[in-house]
C-alpha cells in the first residue's frame, strides 16, 4: 500500500505542477489584455506603461518569466499583487481561514446530514421519513446554490429580518451561507447513502449477522455502514473541487471575505500574481484531499491495502 | 438456486409499490419535460413579448396578483421594461441550446476517445487515461475562469470550457463500457468474419453502450443548466440582453429587496427544468439498466 | 428408533406468508415436526419449496414487513419462539440456535477481520472471556481445523478460501454449544473435494457437541450420509418423514419415489435420465388439495379435492398421501 500511495502522492505533485504552468501561460501567454493597461488610466503615456511593465517584469519573454516566477516561489516569494501594494501571498492566506470556515462547516454538514438521513432512510424504508428525504433531496439537488442562497436571503434577510445577509461576523452571519453552500451536498449524500445502504443490507453477511445474535443496532452500523460508506468515500473526492467552485459564488453573494472573493476580482483585473498563488493553493488542496481520499478509502477496504 | 432465500424474499419484501418500472412512470418529471420542450419549441409564439423589448411604460411592475400588477406582464418587468415571463420562455430554449452544445462538445470527445481506449487498449489506453487523470487535476472554477479571461465572458465560452472539462468523465465511462462489451464472443466473431476495427466499434460495440449514454445524457442536461446558469450569474457565460436564468437572477439581484419576482421566478424555472430532467433520468436508469449502479 | 425425551424443537402447524402486490405467498403453510436431542435431520425439497424459509421462521429472521408468521407455534425446549421479544431472540440465535448459510464467501462481511467476526458471537452473548477475546477466536479456529489459526485469525476472509470460510462460519455456528444447529444447503456453493471435508467436520462437530442439526439440502447423498431422519418439503408442506433407512428403502409419497428415482446411479445405463414431469406450483395460489397432484402419476379424484392428513405407516414413517389412507391411521 505504500507504494500505491506513494505512487498518488507524485502524481499529485505532476498535477499541481502542470496546473501551475497551464495557468501561467495561458494567462499571461494568450490574454489579449494588458494589466497594465487596466492599472493605468487611459490616458497615460506609453512610457508609463513601459516603466510599470519592467516594474512588474511583464516585459521579459513568457519563458523567462515562469524562470522568474519559479525561482522566486521556492524561496517563498510570490511577488506582489499588482492591485494592493501587498504579498500576493499574505493577501490570500489572511482570507483562508475565512473561506475554510465555510467550506469544512459545509463539507461536514453534507456529509453527516447526509449520512444520517440516508442510513434512517435506508432502514426505515417507505415510512413517511424516508420519502420525505427523498423528496427533499430531488429538489436539492435541482436547485442551484446560488438561487438557494437567493431564496434565503429572501426570506430570512428580507421578508423577515432574522439573518444577515453580509459580511463575516458572527454566528448569525454564518448560517445562511453556510445552509446555501451544503444544501446540495445533503441532498446528493442522502440519495447516495441511501441506496448505498439499501443494497448493502440486502447482503448475505448482514443475515449472518443477524443469525449470530448481533443487536440490530451494531449490525446496521458496523457492518451496514462500513461497506455502506465506500461509495460515499468515493464521492467525497469529487464533491470537494465542487465546494471551491461553491465558495467562489457564496463569498460572492454574501459579501464573504474569503479566497473566492478575491479569485473573482483578481483574474478580471489581471491580477497575476494573486491568481498563481490561488491556483496553486487550489490545486494543493484538491490534490491533498484526493490523496485524503485514498486514504481514508484503503483504511476502510482492506481488500485495497492486499493488492 | 444459488441465491439464497433471504436474498430472494428480501425481493420480495421489498418490491416497490408498483410493480415494474414501467408502472413507476415519472408523471411528474415527464410533464416538466413536456412543458419545458413546448415552449422551447413553440416558444417564439407562446412569449407575449421579445426578450429585448422595453416597455418603458411598465418598468419594475410586480406580478398580476399584487398591486400595480396588470395581465400585460403576468409575471411583472425588470427595471428596463422587460417582461419576466417572456425572458423565461425565451430562457428556456438558451438554456437547452447551451447544454445540448456543451453534451454535444465533450459527449463527442468522450466517446470516440473512450471507444478508442477501451478498444484498443494497452499504450493508447495507458496514454489516454493520463491525460484524463491530469486533466481531471485541474480545479474546474479556475479553468473556467481562466477560458473566460482569455476569451471574454459569452455563452461561446462556457460551452467551450464545460466541453473541455467535462470529457474525460465520460471517456471513463465509456471506456469501461466498451472494455465490458468487447469481451463478449460476438465480437471476436466479427474481427474473425474480417470486419474492420472501425466497423466492430460503430455497428457491433456502439449499440450496445447507447443505453448507458442516453442516461448520462438525460442525467447530465440537468447538471448542464444548473452548472450554465451557476456560470452566467457570475458573469462568467451569458450576457445581457440574453435571457438566460442564471444571468436574470444575476440582474435581479440588486433589487431584491423591493423586486422579488425577479430573482424567484428564473429561479423556480431552474427547479422544475432540473427535476424534470432528473426524475426523468432517474426512470430511465431503472429501466435500461436496472444492475449498474452510475454516480 | 423412539425418542425418550422430549423434543427440543417442535413445530406445530406453522405458517409463514408474504404478502406482495401480486398477493399472499405461502412459503410455509402448515408444517409441524420435531427435532430431539443430538439428532441430525434432513430437510429435503426443490429450491422454492420453503425449506430456507422455514430455518427463517425458527430463528425469527423472516424479512419484513412483507413476510409473517402468521400461524402455529415453534416451541424451543417447550418454550414458543414466536411469543418472544427481539431481545430475548436475540439472546437464543448464535447462542442456541445456530445457523450456516449457503454461500461461505459472502456469509462472511469481507472488509472486517475474522477475529472480528468470531468475537461477534462471545461478545455479544455475554460469554466469560477466558483469556483473551483473540484467544477463544484462535480455539475457534482451531476446532475446525484452520492451519496456523494465530495466523489466519487477523486475516479477512477474501484471504481465506470456501472451504476455510464455511469451517469458520461452522465454528461460529457450535462456538458457543448450541442445542440446535441449522445447516441451509452448506456444501451447494462448494467444490466437490471441499463438500466432503465439511460433511465430514459437521460430523464430527456433532459428535463433540451433541448438538441436533437441522440439515436442509436438496442432495439425497448428503442425506443418506449424515441424516438419521429425513424429512420431504413440497410447496410450503411437509409430505413425508422417515427414519433415513426405511426412507431409502420403501420410499412412499410419490414425489419422494421421484426425487429419489431422479438420482442417476453410476453403472445403470438407461435411454433418458429421469426427471419429474411438470413444473412446482405456484405459492401464490397453490392448489386445493394435494399440492402435488398436478405432476403426480398415481393422483386420484380425491387428491385435487382435499389435502391428504397425515398418515403413519410404521413407527416413525409418516406421509400425506390419499394412496395411504385405507392403511394406517391418521
Amino acid at each position: 500500500m505504500q507504494r500505491y500511495l506513494l505512487k498518488r502522492f507524485l502524481f499529485g505533485v505532476l498535477t499541481i505542477f502542470s496546473t501551475i504552468t497551464i495557468v501561467f501561460f495561458v494567462m499571461r501567454g494568450l490574454n489579449p489584455a494588458d494589466p497594465t493597461a487596466i492599472m493605468l488610466p487611459p490616458d497615460a503615456t506609453p512610457e508609463l506603461q513601459q516603466q510599470l511593465k519592467v516594474k512588474f517584469g511583464l516585459d521579459k519573454s513568457l519563458f523567462r518569466q515562469y524562470g522568474i516566477f519559479l525561482k522566486n516561489a521556492v524561496n517563498g516569494d510570490f511577488g506582489e499583487s499588482f492591485r494592493y501594494n501587498e504579498p500576493a501571498l499574505s493577501l490570500v492566506t489572511e482570507r483562508i481561514p475565512a473561506t475554510l470556515q465555510l467550506t469544512v462547516t459545509s463539507l461536514f454538514c453534507s456529509v453527516l446530514i447526509g449520512m444520517v438521513v440516508g442510513i434512517i432512510s435506508a432502514v426505515k424504508r417507505d415510512s413517511f421519513f424516508d420519502r420525505f428525504g427523498r423528496q427533499l433531496s430531488l429538489i436539492g439537488m435541482a436547485v442551484p446554490s446560488f438561487a438557494i442562497a437567493l431564496f434565503l436571503i429572501l426570506t430570512f434577510g428580507v421578508m423577515w429580518r432574522i439573518f444577515p445577509i453580509s459580511g463575516r461576523g458572527g454566528v448569525s452571519h454564518y448560517i445562511l451561507p453556510v445552509i446555501s453552500m451544503s444544501l446540495y451536498g445533503i441532498a446528493s449524500f442522502i440519495r447516495l447513502s441511501r441506496s448505498s445502504m439499501i443494497e448493502v443490507l440486502k447482503s448475505e453477511y448482514i443475515v449472518m449477522a443477524h443469525i449470530k445474535g448481533v443487536p440490530n443496532r451494531w449490525v446496521i452500523l458496523v457492518h451496514g455502514l462500513k461497506n455502506g460508506c465506500i461509495p460515499v468515500i468515493t464521492i467525497l473526492g469529487l464533491v470537494i473541487p465542487g465546494l471551491v467552485m461553491g465558495s467562489v459564488v457564496i463569498e460572492t453573494i454574501f459579501s464573504w471575505p474569503g479566497v473566492g472573493n478575491l479569485v473573482m476580482v483578481s483574474i478580471f483585473a489581471r491580477d497575476y500574481p494573486v491568481v498563481q498563488v490561488i491556483v496553486i493553493l487550489i490545486s494543493i488542496l484538491i490534490v491533498l484531499s484526493n490523496l485524503l481520499v485514498d486514504i481514508l478509502y484503503a483504511y476502510i477496504d482492506p481488500r485495497i491495502r492486499y493488492q | 438456486m444459488t441465491e439464497s432465500a433471504a436474498v430472494a424474499v428480501d425481493r420480495i419484501a421489498h418490491k416497490p409499490k408498483n410493480d415494474r418500472p414501467r408502472r413507476r412512470i415519472p408523471y411528474a418529471g415527464l410533464g416538466f419535460i413536456t412543458v419545458f420542450f413546448l415552449i422551447v419549441v413553440f416558444g417564439q409564439w407562446i412569449a407575449p413579448y421579445d426578450y429585448e423589448y422595453w416597455d418603458m411604460e411598465n418598468i419594475t411592475q410586480p406580478p398580476v396578483w399584487m398591486t400595480d400588477g396588470s395581465w400585460q406582464h403576468i409575471l411583472g418587468t425588470d427595471p428596463l421594461g422587460r417582461d419576466v415571463l417572456s425572458r423565461i420562455i425565451h430562457g428556456a430554449r438558451f438554456s437547452l441550446a447551451i447544454a445540448l452544445s456543451c453534451l454535444i462538445v465533450y459527449g463527442t470527445i468522450g466517446i470516440i476517445l473512450g471507444l478508442t481506449s477501451g478498444f484498443l487498449g494497452g499504450t493508447v489506453d495507458m496514454v489516454i487515461m493520463r491525460i484524463c487523470d491530469l486533466w481531471m487535476g485541474l480545479p474546474p472554477i479556475i479553468t473556467a475562469i481562466l477560458i473566460v479571461s482569455v476569451m471574454g465572458p459569452s455563452s461561446k465560452a462556457i460551452i467551450i470550457y464545460i466541453g473541455i472539462s467535462g470529457w474525460p468523465g465520460y471517456t471513463r465511462i465509456v471506456r469501461g463500457e466498451c472494455m465490458s462489451v468487447a469481451q463478449n464472443d460476438f465480437i471476436r466473431l466479427a474481427r474473425v468474419a474480417g470486419c474492420s476495427n472501425f466497423r466492430i466499434i460503430a455497428s457491433h460495440i456502439f449499440p450496445n453502450i447507447v443505453n448507458t449514454l442516453t442516461i448520462l445524457v438525460t442525467m447530465d442536461i440537468g447538471g448542464l443548466i444548473i452548472l450554465t446558469a451557476t456560470l452566467s450569474f457570475l458573469g462568467l457565460g451569458t450576457q445581457p440582453p440574453s435571457p438566460d436564468w442564471g444571468l436574470m437572477m444575476n440582474e435581479g439581484r440588486q433589487y431584491i429587496t423591493y423586486a422579488w419576482w425577479l430573482v424567484v421566478f428564473p429561479g423556480v424555472a431552474i427547479l422544475f427544468a432540473v427535476l424534470g430532467f432528473n426524475l426523468v433520468g432517474d426512470w430511465l436508469r431503472d429501466i435500461l439498466d436496472p444492475k449498474q449502479k452510475l454516480r | 428408533m423412539t425418542h425418550n425425551s422430549q423434543p427440543i424443537l417442535e413445530l406445530k402447524g406453522v405458517k409463514t406468508y408474504f404478502s406482495t402486490t401480486k398477493g399472499v405467498v405461502k412459503a410455509v403453510d402448515d408444517i409441524s415436526f420435531s427435532i430431539y436431542h443430538g439428532e441430525i435431520v434432513g430437510l429435503v425439497g426443490e429450491s422454492g419449496c420453503g425449506k430456507s424459509m422455514t430455518s427463517l421462521s425458527i430463528m425469527g429472521l423472516v424479512p419484513q414487513p412483507a413476510g409473517k408468521t402468521v400461524a402455529g407455534q415453534i416451541l424451543f425446549h417447550g418454550e414458543d419462539l414466536l411469543k418472544k421479544s427481539y431481545e430475548q431472540m436475540r439472546q437464543i440465535r448464535g447462542n442456541k440456535i445456530s445457523m450456516i448459510l449457503q454461500d461461505p464467501m459472502v456469509s462472511l462481511n469481507q472488509i472486517l477481520s475474522v477475529e472480528y467476526q468470531i468475537g461477534e458471537v462471545f461478545r455479544f452473548h455475554d460469554k466469560p472471556i477466558l483469556k483473551s477475546l483473540r484467544e477463544m477466536c484462535i480455539q475457534v479456529l482451531k476446532k475446525v481445523k484452520v492451519p496456523s489459526p494465530e495466523l489466519r485469525v487477523r486475516d479477512y476472509p477474501f484471504q481465506f478460501s470456501g472451504g476455510m470460510c464455511q469451517r469458520t462460519i461452522i465454528g461460529m455456528g457450535v462456538a458457543n454449544g448450541p442445542d440446535l444447529l441449522i445447516a441451509d444447503e452448506p456444501t451447494t456453493a462448494l467444490d466437490v473435494t471441499i463438500q466432503a471435508q465439511v460433511l465430514q467436520l459437521m460430523k464430527q462437530v456433532q459428535q463433540e457437541t451433541d448438538a441436533a442439526i437441522l440439515m436442509i439440502t436438496h442432495d439425497l447423498g448428503t442425506v443418506a450420509q449424515l441424516c438419521s431422519r429425513v424429512m420431504v418439503m413440497y410447496a410450503g408442506r411437509i409430505v413425508e418423514k422417515a427414519p433415513v433407512q426405511t426412507f431409502y428403502k420403501n420410499p412412499s409419497h410419490p414425489y419422494a419415489i421421484g426425487l429419489i428415482k431422479s438420482v442417476p446411479v453410476l453403472g445403470r445405463k438407461s435411454k433418458r435420465l429421469y426427471s419429474i414431469k411438470g413444473q412446482p406450483p405456484n405459492l401464490l395460489d397453490p392448489p386445493l388439495g394435494c399440492r402435488f397432484a398436478p405432476r403426480c402419476e398415481q393422483a386420484m379424484p380425491i387428491c385435487r379435492e382435499a389435502y391428504p392428513p397425515e398418515i403413519t405407516l410404521e413407527n416413525e414413517h409418516q406421509v400425506s398421501c390419499w394412496l395411504f389412507a385405507e392403511k394406517g391411521g391418521v
